[in-house]
Parts: C-alpha cells; structure tokens; sequence
C-alpha cells in the first residue's frame, strides 16, 4: 500500500507502525538482531535491555519504543517499562489514556495489574509512567522495583527498559544494574565525546554491560549509484511486485504484462497525488 | 574507574574538517554579504571627496659639453628628474610654500594651510619616460587646490639679471624652487616647459573604489567565515558521524537509524519496498 504514512507524536519521531516505510523497519529489525546477539546468552528468563544515553534529547524514548514494536512484531513476547520518572513519554508514544502507572505502584498504591497495559501492540505489554516522582532513585532501590523486574524477565521474553540520560541523574544506572546490558544511544552533532566518555566511566564503575551505541538520526545519503536506497530497492519487495501478487491470489488467470503496468501506472498516478490507492 | 572502552587514539578526518562545513554554505553567504556590506559602508566613510589637478613640465637640459653617447644622456636626463623630484619634496621648499600661502593669514586661523598639510597634499612624481615631471595637489576643496595649484605652477618671468637675461620664478613655485637648488653647471641649461594647463575639476574625485571594497569585504568575510567553521569543525568533540564512535572506542555500533525528518522516507512501497 503506497500511501504517503506519516505517524508522527511530534514533528521529530515516527513510531513504527503496518505503513511505516521499508528502510525504517528494516533499521530496526537490523538493531533487534544486534542487540539479541550482544546481550549474553541466558539459560532460563527473558533479556532485559536497558536504552539510555549521556545526554536528554537524543533520541532514546523513541529507539527504545520502536525497538520493543520491533521485537513484539518479530514475535517476542515484550514489555517496554518506562522507567523516566522525571519526563515519562511511553505513554504519549502509545497514546495511553490517563490512569495508574510505575509510580503509584513502587509507592505500594496499586498492584503490578493495574498498571500493565496488556497487548497495546500484538506481543506488546506496556508499563507507562504517569506521575512525575521526587524520589526516582529511592523508587527503583525497592524491593518492588526488584521484584517487578524479576517477574517480567522470568514472563517476557524481552523486557525493554527506558531510562533518563545516565549523565543527567542516578536513575539510569540503577536501573541498569537490573537489567543484562545497557545500549547508548548517540546523534552526531548533538553527542559529546566528554559527555559520552562520561557516562562509560559510570557504566563501567557500576558493573554494567556494556552492549554497544546505537547512532541515531543520521543523515541518509541520496539515492543513486551508491545510494542506500537504491541497494535496499534490490533486496526489498516493491509495490509493483505485491500488487502482482494480490492479483494472481484473487484471480484464477495469469496476469498479462500489460495489466501490471496499466496497474503500476494507477499506482505511480495515484502516489504522486498522495492518495490512498487501496481503500 | 576508567572505562576500559575508551581509546586513547586521536584521529584527525581532514577531508571532513574541510568538506563539512560546505554544507553550511548559507552561513559563509551571510558573512560574505555582510562583509560586503561593510566594505562597502567603509568605502563611504574612507572616500573622501578630492579636488585633484596635476601639471605636467617637459624637463628639458642643453650642455655645451659633450655628454657622450644616447644612452649616457639617458642616463643624465634620469638622474637629473630624480634629483628633481627629491629636491621638490624637500622640507624647506613646503616651508616657502607655507609663507606664501598663508601671506596675511594668521597662524591660528582654521585657513591657515600648514607645511605638514601642504606636503600631504602636494606630490611629484616623474614619468617612467624620464622626461616629464607631474606635480599634483589634491585638497578637499576646490578653492584650496585652486589656491595652492596657483601658488606651485606660477610661471616665470624673463627678466634682467645684470648683464644676462634669466628665467625668475615667484617663491613658492616649483620650478623656481628647483632652479634655485639644483646646480647644473655653467654649461648646462634645464628648462622646465608647462605643457597643460591644470584646472580644477567641477567635480571630487572619491579616493576609494567603494565597489572594490565591497567585493574585498565580501570576499574576506566568507573566506574568514569558511576558516572559523573548520576550525570549530576540528576542535569541536562532538560525535560527527558513525566512524568516530568505530574510532574512539572499542564497543560495536548496534544500529545506524536514520533522519526520520527525511521526506524521502515518506514514500512506503513503491520506492523502497514494504
């Protein structure tokens, strides 16, 4: 379906959804298959990713979001626990309505039921953040907190953790000390070298596994000889080619050449002029 | 504890350092344009008007004495203008000037034209041809280049002198001046011919081209401009592109994810796949 798609929270993130371009979720899914081979293997229990940075603003809600819609999709029964008390987004992400979340239940408010949102994406679990709290890090100290994370690894198979910048507060490392491996996400022309040094130093102080960077919002080059795209356009499906598929499913005759590009016409056609072509 | 990923490398990507800041080439077109802007601002400050006016004498010289071959006599009439020239910029003959100039103008009066100002406004320059001599005023006003131009080019008179006829200048003339400093010999005559009759333009001349300031200004400005981006394209430690973090530190890169602001990236399918 080639319709223009442009799912957007704000004017800067795109959550990943059925319309999303190809090169977007095939960057994810090429994330997914890193971040499943770096962590370190387990016997028994789920692998709990924890998606932080050096600095705010570099992207890591987003990636962190995207991620576990990438893993959900893949298959991978996942849970994304939003764990920045001070800026909670997953809910905005999700677009959650208002109710119970982390915070009521580490303060012994609710029960862990009443704050899981349950299959938010097929294979998706959320447990958003609401409130803002005063005390984060005496919150994620808890044996709550402990036994919340020991529960979910042992149910998911993915348990993906979003955390405040490990540079900013405390937050980030103790959470990270709870999970198999932490991943830094980093923008050129945004990320500092001293900044990021930084937040290595405090990783590797408290022990925690370093999985790898992730670099975001990179510029992608223009398509040609050596385009990205035109590499992509290779390997991937393109409409013309699905479209045919769909015909022959629905038909018991073979598709003549010439339907297929009075078809792909249409499509081209319609494309530029941004309308939906499949109603 | 240091963090045992952290590599102490220094890597310097000079084709970077160079091309990246091309891609901002909007900034260096604002520094040219103000630069630009300011040459030319500052051709209008420096740009004085001019009254400028020059006399040209044809220096000419007869000896009784044999002076040799073409090219020794080249030789003299270069030497000679040389001598000319130097003897016109001397100290003492801006001093006469002065006293003639300023004749019944007192010392503290605003039109009182020092020596120091008439030098400055007042040159001599010889032509590359050898033979001619150019003195040249040039004042911010008309009545005073007109004034002093009168005073510089005053012709002489042939008058008696005992028992021969000579040439007697006014003081303050030029030519006077340097008829009476240079000693030629006995048998050697220079003469000194006007051969134009300098006037006065209407008009100033600017002394500054303002459209070549500009053109200076602008380009100056976005070449500094170019410069100060390369130099903060060098010292700045931000994170550039995916090849630093490959450089700097021994932990993988797990994923490149791209600009999502990208239009490009809108078209689902047809494109790209799905």
């Amino acid at each position: 379906m080639a319709t223009k798609n442009k799912k957007f929270i704000s004017d800067k993130t795109h959550i990943l959804d059925e319309n999303s371009p190809f090169i977007l979720t095939e960057t994810m899914r090429h994330l997914m298959s890193s971040i499943s081979f770096a962590v370190p293997k387990k016997e028994n229990g789920g692998k709990a990713i924890c998606i932080s940075s050096a600095i705010a603003g570099e992207g890591k809600t987003t990636v962190a979001t995207n991620l576990a819609i990438t893993f959900a999709t893949a298959g991978y029964k996942t849970v994304i626990i939003d764990c920045d008390m001070r800026k909670p987004r997953i809910k905005t992400m999700f677009g959650l309505p208002r109710g119970k979340g982390l915070v009521d239940y580490l303060s012994g408010q609710v029960s862990f039921e009443d704050i899981l949102k349950k299959e938010v994406r097929p294979n998706l679990d959320v447990v958003p953040t609401y409130k803002t709290a005063p005390n984060p890090a005496a919150l994620f100290n808890s044996r709550e907190f402990d036994a919340m994370m020991d529960s979910l690894i042992k149910e998911y198979e993915y348990v993906i953790v979003d955390t405040p910048p490990v540079n900013v507060v405390s937050d980030g490392i103790l959470v990270a000390t709870r999970t198999d491996g932490i991943v830094l996400i980093t923008r050129p022309y945004y990320s500092d070298h001293k900044n990021i040094q930084n937040a290595l130093n405090s990783i590797a102080f408290a022990d925690i596994e370093f999985l790898g960077f992730v670099a975001n919002n990179i510029e992608i080059k223009k398509s040609g000889k050596k385009g990205y795209y035109n590499k992509y356009y290779k390997y991937g499906y393109s409409d013309n080619g699905r479209k045919k598929q769909e015909l022959k499913e629905n038909t018991d005759d073979a598709i003549s050449n010439d339907q297929v590009a009075e078809n792909s016409q249409e499509t081209t056609e319609l494309s530029k002029e941004n309308k939906p072509i499949v109603e | 504890m240091q963090s045992k990923i952290i590599k102490d490398e220094f890597v310097i990507n000079w084709k970077r350092t160079f091309l990246a800041p091309l891609k901002k080439w909007w900034i260096m077109l604002i520094c040219a344009i103000i630069g630009a802007v300011g040459g030319f601002c500052a051709g209008l400050i420096m740009s004085k008007p001019v009254y400028g006016c020059s006399a040209t004498y044809l220096v000419s010289f007869e000896s009784r004495d044999s002076l040799g071959d073409i090219g020794a006599q080249l030789g003299l009439s270069s030497s000679l203008l040389y001598n000319c020239q130097v003897v016109a910029n001397q100290n003492s003959y801006f001093f006469e000037l002065e006293e003639v100039i300023n004749q019944g103008i007192d010392q503290e009066s605003p039109q009182y034209l020092t020596r120091e100002y008439l030098q400055s406004v007042v040159t001599t320059t010889k032509a590359a041809s050898g033979t001619f001599l150019y003195v040249t005023v040039r004042a911010e006003e008309a009545e005073k280049t007109k004034k002093i131009l009168d005073v510089v080019t005053a012709p002489g008179e042939l008058q008696t002198v005992g028992a021969e006829k000579k040439m007697v200048y006014p003081k303050g003339s030029v030519v006077g001046y340097m008829s009476k400093m240079f000693t030629f010999g006995t048998n050697t005559t220079v003469g000194f011919s006007l051969i134009n009759i300098p006037e006065v333009p209407e008009k100033p001349e600017g002394t500054v081209s303002k459209k070549m300031l500009a053109l200076i200004g602008g380009a100056a400005a976005g070449v500094v401009a170019y410069l100060v981006m390369c130099l903060v394209e060098l010292i700045t430690k931000q994170v550039k592109e995916v090849d630093d973090l490959n450089n700097k530190y021994n932990a993988p890169v797990l994923g490149v994810l791209y600009n999502f602001e990208n239009s490009e990236l809108n078209y689902g399918g047809d494109k790209y796949g799905y």
